[in-house]
């Protein structure tokens, strides 16, 4: 039995014996009802205190009538319940792009810091990556983090020497392939995934073991990779 | 394995009156318990994983006409459990112990107390993964839905905490 069979069996044995005791369904239904009426109750306070806060800070037009009393605008003003939105989907696009597809959507959204992909300020650079993924519900205003790439036609065909993904990253680097398209891709990358590869390739020479190699560089080519996979699934 | 897009889904999520409760009771039948074990797992704790499942059963049921349009609705609610679970206990642990703690102890000790223990040696990402990976059953692909990562990830951090557990199990290779 493999490791991974055996710790099946335990991950088993381990929670088998404890009862869910989940209630009937008709309580977590009521349940759902008082999350709907404390986050209106929150929304309401949050309304009151913004339009209050509106209303002391902004001085008149001219021509306007001031606000003696307005607490009770607000006590008539009954809030929208909160719009729940389902995040649009990003990837392959520019940023700006998406950001106007967010916008549509009633969502705000902007590049995720770190990872260092590409500069998200470049025109060029696509979306290859989006937190949350398309399909979630999320409240209007939310946020989506965005990772960048430069994904041009040359740095897929270099990573297409791998051909479609199959097992993990260690597994994946077993095949000469794989190391012989970081070279052809790192001829085309952008200085960012060209730094990722050249630690990985410094990794291997040095005869360390591939699951030792630092995961923001396996993660950057896996990105890659699959955002080029994607597209090319997408142009079929 | 989790529940591809169902039969009942319709264009834009919107049901008749009733299917959708029908279709959510169905749903919950079905998956409570294996998200609640597998939020147990993760969590490390029953009374957190009861209440974790709970509450994203319940935002599920919010979000229905949504979620249920979703190839991996499962997926969906254990993130939300999870997450609804590790925020509750750090602000309990802040509240109780006067600390954050990463891992609770439970009340009962469990079965295989060195299982445990190795797990709540696994950063919460990695222990999620191996959970969903090797105790769900689940695919890369829908792993990497339920979590919000790529997939490349997934196989990463199966791998990093595979590498873990046999140290701390002290399994060979």
């Amino acid at each position: 039995m493999t490791f991974e069979e055996q710790l099946r069996e335990r991950f088993v044995h381990q929670v088998d014996v404890t009862e869910s005791m989940l209630p009937p369904v008709a309580i977590v239904v009521e349940r759902a009802k008082r999350q709907r009426l404390v986050h209106r109750a929150a929304m309401t306070t949050l309304a009151a205190i913004l339009v209050t806060a509106a209303a002391v800070m902004l001085p008149p037009r001219s021509g306007e009538v001031t606000l003696h009393n307005p607490s009770a605008q607000v006590a008539t003003q009954a809030p929208a319940d909160t719009e729940e939105v389902l995040v649009p989907d990003g990837i392959g696009l520019t940023l700006a792009e998406a950001q106007a597809r967010l916008a549509a959507a009633g969502l705000s959204g902007g590049p995720t810091s770190g990872g260092g992909w590409s500069d998200p300020a470049d025109p060029n650079a696509v979306v290859v990556h989006q937190a949350p993924p398309a399909g979630t519900a999320v409240q209007a205003g939310d946020a989506v983090g965005f990772r960048t790439a430069l994904i041009d036609a040359a740095l897929c065909r270099a990573f297409d020497l791998v051909g479609p993904r199959q097992g993990d990253a260690v597994e994946l680097a077993r095949d000469p392939g794989y190391w012989d398209a970081l070279r052809q891709g790192r001829a085309v990358a952008n200085p960012a995934l060209a730094a990722h590869i050249d630690s990985l390739l410094d990794h291997q020479a040095a005869g360390r073991p591939l699951d030792e190699a630092p995961p923001l560089a396996l993660d950057s080519v896996a990105i890659h990779h699959d955002a080029c996979s994607l597209l090319a699934q997408r142009a079929q | 394995m989790p529940s591809t897009s169902t039969d009942g889904a319709r264009a834009g999520g919107l049901l008749p009156a009733g299917e959708g409760k029908r279709m959510f009771a169905a749903f919950y039948d079905l998956h409570g318990d294996e998200i609640f074990r597998g939020l147990l797992l993760t969590l490390g704790d029953a009374e957190l994983a009861r209440d974790a499942t709970q509450e994203a059963m319940a935002r599920a049921w919010r979000s229905w006409s949504a979620v249920h349009t979703y190839a991996n609705p499962a997926g969906w609610v254990y993130r939300v459990g999870l997450n609804w679970g590790r925020s509750r206990y750090r602000k309990l642990s802040r509240e109780v112990l006067g600390k954050y703690r990463d891992h609770p102890q439970p009340a009962t000790e469990p079965p295989d107390p060195a299982l445990r223990q190795a797990l709540a040696g696994l950063s919460p990402r990695h222990r999620s993964v191996v959970v969903l990976r090797l105790y769900m059953d689940w695919s890369v692909e829908a792993v990497a839905a339920a979590l919000g990562i790529p997939e490349g990830t997934v196989r990463s951090r199966q791998h990093a905490a595979l590498k873990q557990l046999r140290q701390r199990l002290k399994e060979p290779r």
